[in-house]
This record gives structure tokens, sequence and C-alpha cells, in this order.
């Protein structure tokens, strides 16, 4: 997800505000900052698209995003259900 | 709560300004239709289309038809209607057309011609023929598409998220929204409306904002929606499990072993014929894999791996991907991961070969007069690429057609319907409840809590899918008890409203069907009943309650046919591959 935004390259050009499909990024005092990490998807689009490579990801997605837990969930039933014949 | 209030008037409304959005907005302009198009995000960076440009399914005209219909009915396990695929298929060269003239480009050979790849499928005689996006898997293609949508004179307005749509007088009239950022009102009052809306994608992936939305409205105006009994995967993505980045390798059928707890290479159990030259195995469709997946677990063999540590990974990618792939390599390296040393957990994922959504006729009319879909929100356009008609080719063959039967309609409607000040009072109303309420539940709670009912409706069988029905409707008290601060919140709350609508479509889908097919796995009915179930099951609003019917598929007036026996959805893949 989105880590930074480095203000020393950010021009407030905008274009990573305008590329964010969750309205993540924002605009304040001529520069772009995150205004709600948490929504965060990890589509990379902000990368891509800085012209000055000021911003920064790291790795997984937020926790509310996070499906690993689930898979395991599902595991258990099949097994019970399995057993259950 | 004052806000600042637009209206616009139109001839069509499109909503979504994705690929099949832009094709509808494109056509109906074309044929003289005043047109608005409205995109919650931005238009050319937002939803699937602008992620999944990788690759686009064409039937060209000296491709052996017959073997395409034929093939791809299997794909669809006869879900599909035929006359909207006859018709479907032949237009997918037109529209490939399209693309080419609107200047969009497509992998060449050295000799600038269009390269076309080849994958098997579950029927031998027919492989299916593709193009790949160049350059594949960013928006660049999407801006291309906005910007010819723009050329031809299509109002595009960015950040207006649809809360409903306006029926007059048992028609389609407008729609109403807000800005996402401003706040705004955007009253959009039209004779014909385009839903484009894409799909209802679960968390953990790339298009969380991606609820259904268009699935939703269209049930709540009175529209009919079809086969949501196939809309699983809320749990997430198979051979894609981990990191959203590792999504955009995943195409074309990875040469990476799939294994189970045992470090056996289980696909091949379940394997069917389709080997390339010189590959390992080309692999089983998506839906097999995910059966294949979830026999392990349930036969205790769980959890399941895909290995991307194999060698000259990079090279495969490359490859493939071209002149996107370094540059993504980067970006995911950049976060500290490398691909070479990645090995994850598979989960169930979306199963595809049939679209599931609003109801459309081969028209891509729906039952609400008025109102048009196209793209994945329609159910006749799957998600992703197993069939023609899935993806890309799918939004842009129904976008074309909703854009031009929208069109048309207008034609047959002299002046706009005059709304009832009433009724958009209470719209407007209830598009701001959550902000005035100053105590409440919060959208993203609700959104947890309904993403945990889907344990119970992606593992399906009877006691579990009721279970899934209570739960939903207990979330549905706290959608009246929302509170927020701001639009950003706000829109996320009308989202949640959506998400609950389409869940409990699906839910109450999937405890209608009582057989296993497609991505719709009963484990109590596991077999696939082509004696009793030939069906379409149809969700429908009757007042406030939600209705689940089913209704004979007109197969006997169609060419392609299955023989009325009950299957083991695994084995006679074989033997009908084979065959």
């Amino acid at each position: 997800m989105i880590k930074a935004i480095d203000e020393s390259f950010c021009t407030g050009c905008g274009l990573c505000v305008d590329a964010c499909q969750m309205d993540v990024l924002s605009l304040r005092d001529r520069k772009a900052y995150i205004a709600y990490a948490g929504d965060c998807c990890h589509c990379m689009w902000c990368l891509f698209i800085c012209p000055f490579d000021a911003i920064t990801l790291s790795p997984g997605i937020p926790k509310k995003f996070d499906m690993n837990l689930r898979w395991q969930a599902i595991s258990d039933v099949l097994v019970k259900l399995n057993s259950q014949k | 709560m004052k806000v600042s209030e637009q209206v616009l008037t139109t001839d069509v409304l499109v909503i979504g300004a994705g690929l099949a959005g832009c094709f509808a907005a494109i056509r109906a302009k074309e044929l003289g239709a005043d047109v608005v198009m409205v995109e919650q995000g931005k238009s050319g960076f937002s939803g699937m289309s602008a992620h999944g440009m990788q690759m686009l399914r064409v039937v060209l005209p000296e491709d052996d038809f017959d073997v395409a219909m034929a093939g791809t009915v299997l794909e669809c396990e006869y879900m599909i209607d035929q006359e909207f695929l006859e018709v479907g298929m032949k237009e997918t060269w037109d529209r490939f057309q399209d693309l080419l003239k609107f200047g969009i480009n497509f992998r060449r050979d050295d000799s600038g011609q269009i390269l076309w790849y080849f994958t098997d499928t579950i029927y031998p005689p027919f492989k299916q023929r593709f193009a790949v996006w160049e350059p594949a898997g960013t928006y660049v293609q999407m801006q291309k598409m906005k910007k010819e949508a723009i050329r031809r004179g299509v109002k595009i307005l960015d950040r207006i998220f649809v809360v409903d749509l306006i029926v007059s007088s048992g028609k389609v009239s407008g729609a109403i929204g807000f800005h996402t950022i401003e706040g705004n009102l955007y009253l959009v009052k039209a004779k014909a409306v385009v839903i484009a809306t894409g799909s209802c994608i679960g968390p953990g992936h790339t298009y969380p904002q991606l609820t259904g939305d268009g699935m939703a409205i269209a049930l709540r105006a009175g529209a009919e929606l079809r086969n949501m009994e196939f809309g699983t995967g809320m749990t997430g993505w198979i051979a894609g499990g981990g990191p959203p980045f590792v999504f955009y390798f995943r195409n074309p059928q990875p040469e990476y072993p799939v294994t189970n707890a045992r470090g056996e290479e289980f696909l091949e159990k379940y394997e069917m014929t389709r080997r390339l030259p010189g590959r390992k195995y080309d692999g089983p469709p998506w839906r097999t894999q995910a059966h294949a997946v979830l026999r392990e677990y349930k036969e205790g063999r769980g959890p399941c791996y895909v290995d991307y540590r194999v060698p000259n990974l990079n090279s495969i990618l490359r490859e493939f991907y071209g002149s996107m792939f370094d540059q993504t390599l980067k970006q995911i390296e950049g976060t500290g991961i490398t691909l070479d040393k990645v090995k994850y957990e598979l989960g169930v994922g979306i199963i595809i070969g049939q679209g599931w959504g609003i109801r459309i006729n081969a028209s891509c009319e729906t039952t609400l007069p008025g109102l048009c879909a196209a793209g994945v929100a329609s159910d006749l356009c799957g998600s992703t690429e197993f069939s023609i008609l899935c993806g890309h080719a799918g939004s842009i063959v129904t976008g074309h057609r909703a854009g031009e039967s929208a069109a048309k309609y207008t034609l047959t409607q002299p002046k706009l319907e005059s709304i009832d000040e009433g009724q958009l009072s209470k719209l407007r109303r209830e598009i701001f409840a959550p902000l005035d309420r100053k105590y409440g539940i919060t959208p993203d709670k609700i959104r947890m809590n309904i993403v945990e009912t889907w344990l119970n409706i992606d593992v399906r069988e009877e006691t579990r899918l009721k279970k899934a029905q209570e739960q939903l409707q207990k979330i549905e008290k706290d959608v009246s008890n929302l509170s927020v601060d701001d639009y950003h919140e706000l829109v996320k709350c009308h989202k949640v409203r959506n998400l609950l609508e389409y869940s409990q479509a699906v839910a109450g889908a999937a405890m209608m069907r009582r057989e296993t097919r497609l991505g719709h796995i009963r484990w109590d009915y596991p077999l696939r009943d082509n004696k009793d179930w030939l069906k379409w099951v149809i969700n429908r609003r009757v007042g406030d309650e939600l209705h689940t019917v089913v209704e004979n598929i007109p197969i006997e007036q169609w060419k392609y046919k299955p023989e009325p026996t009950l299957v083991d959805p695994l084995e006679p893949t074989r033997k009908e591959a084979s065959s």
C-alpha cells in the first residue's frame, strides 16, 4: 500500500490524485498527501504515473483487505463437511 | 445539510466510463444522441478496464464459427443465451476494427501484422484466438478510449457516484448522485440509461471500489438480475493469491507449479488434454483449477500453493508482458519483494465462462424500459477472459449494442418523463442521511461484516446459505444506521448498501440452484444436472422484497444442447475433451 510521498520530489502536479481510484490522495499547499491511507488497494497507478518518482509503496495491503486468513477458514469448513458424509 | 444541485438533461446517460461505457457512449453519439457519461473514479484510470488490458478474444471472419460457438457454449455449460452469443461473436471482429480505428495498438510481428495467440479450451477442436494489447496491463488504452469519446462529443463527468436511478411511469427517466469529493448533488434527466459499472470484486484485490453498484441500482429500480449464483469469489483469487500485484502475472496459463500440502502437483489428476509442444502443460481452465483446489481442501490435502520460484520466470513473463513487464517488476521490487522468491497459498476465486448481473437480451436491453446494460454489469459478459464474450471482447460488443439500443429507444420518446418532486426529495434526504446522523456504524465495519457472511455463501450447502441469508438480513438494520463525517466516507455508505443487496441476490440464487455448475459449487448437490437444471435463476424486487424464481432456458430453440444426464464437473471434462 502507499507508504509515503517524498515532498522534495513532489511538485504538486496532481497526476497521482487524479489517477487514484479510491480517492486516497489529495493536494494541500501544492503537494500531494495521503488523505485516506487505509483505502489504498495497491493498484500502483500512482507509482506508474508519477513523473518524479516521489511515491513509495510498502508490500502488502491494509489488514481490512487481507483475505489470507479466510482461505484456512474455507479449508476447515470443507474438511468438516467431508467428514460428515 | 445544504449542498448545491446541478441538473443536467441529456438523451442517453451512461454510468461507468470503462471499456463498455465508452463503447456505449460512442455508439449512441454516432446515432445522433446527446450523451453524458459519469464515472465514480477518474475516467481512463478506473475499474477493471484500465488494469485488465491484456488479452482480447476475437473471432475472425475466416475462423470456424460453428466450432467457436460449440466451444463457447460448452465453456458456459449451456447457460449462455445462444441467440446473443451468435450475434455477439460475429461482432468481435467489427469492434476489433473499431479499436484499431481509435488508435489502440496490439502486439504485432516483425512485418507489422497483428500477432495472434491461441489457447486450448475444453473443446479440443476450438482454439481460442486472442490479440495482446500493446502496451499490456496499463491505463494507456483507456486514455485513448476516453479521448475518442470526448472527441465525439460525449460529456464525461468524473467523481460522480450514482446513488439511484429515477423511474417515472414505469420507465427510466434519469439518475441522481453526488460528487465524491465536493459533495454536490447531480441530477441527470435522461430518456435512456446504460449501466456499465462493472463487477463486484471482493477485497484483497485491486478493485475494491467495484461493489456491484450497477446491479443493485438496477434491481432497486425494477430490472431483473440473472445468473447471480455464478457470482462467487469474495474470498479472493485463485492462482494469484498473495499481494495484488501477483495478479498481473497469472496470464497466460502459468508454468508455475501448483501443489497441495503434500507437495503433489495435483492439477494433473484433473488435467484435460491440453499440452502445447515444448511446454509442461497449458493448464486446465480456471474453473477446473478452482474445483480441483477445493477438492484437495475438502479431502484434507490443503492448503494449496502456487510457486513462482521457477527458473526463467522472468523471461516467460517478459515474453508475454513485453514493454509492461520491466516497469511493473521495478515497482514490485521497489516494495522489497521479488517474484522469484514468492510462493503463495491459493484460495477460491472467481470462476468464469459465464457472466452474472443485470439481465439483458441480445440487444442489451434490460427488463426495465429505457434501461440497457453493458459489460460485466450485464449478465452476458463475464468478468475474465475465458469464453469469447468475457472480458474485453464482451465489453466492446455489449457496449456497442447497448449504446445503439439506448439511442434508438430515445427516438421513441418525444420528451423527457416528468419526475415526481416527492420522489426526488426523498432521494436527496436518503443520499445524505449518514452525514446528518450523529452516531452510528461505519461503512468499513459493515463491509467486513458482509465479507464474513461470504464464507457461508462461498462454501455452499443449504444450512450455510440459510445462515448467510439470516446474517445479511441482520446487516440490513446496520445499513439504516450508518454515520460518517465526509463525502469520501459517504460514498462507502452507498457502496456497502449495494454490496449487501448484491450479496443477498447471490445468496438467494445460490440457494435456489440445486446442482453444481460453473463457479456455483453446491456441496450438497455436487453433480451438474443437465436433466432438470437447464434453467436460469432470476432475482427481482417486488415492493421491498427480493424474489428469486427459476425459468426454463429455451434450449430447444437453439442448436447446442447437452445430453440430459447428471455428471461430475471434474470427471467428464477429461472424457469430453478427449472424445
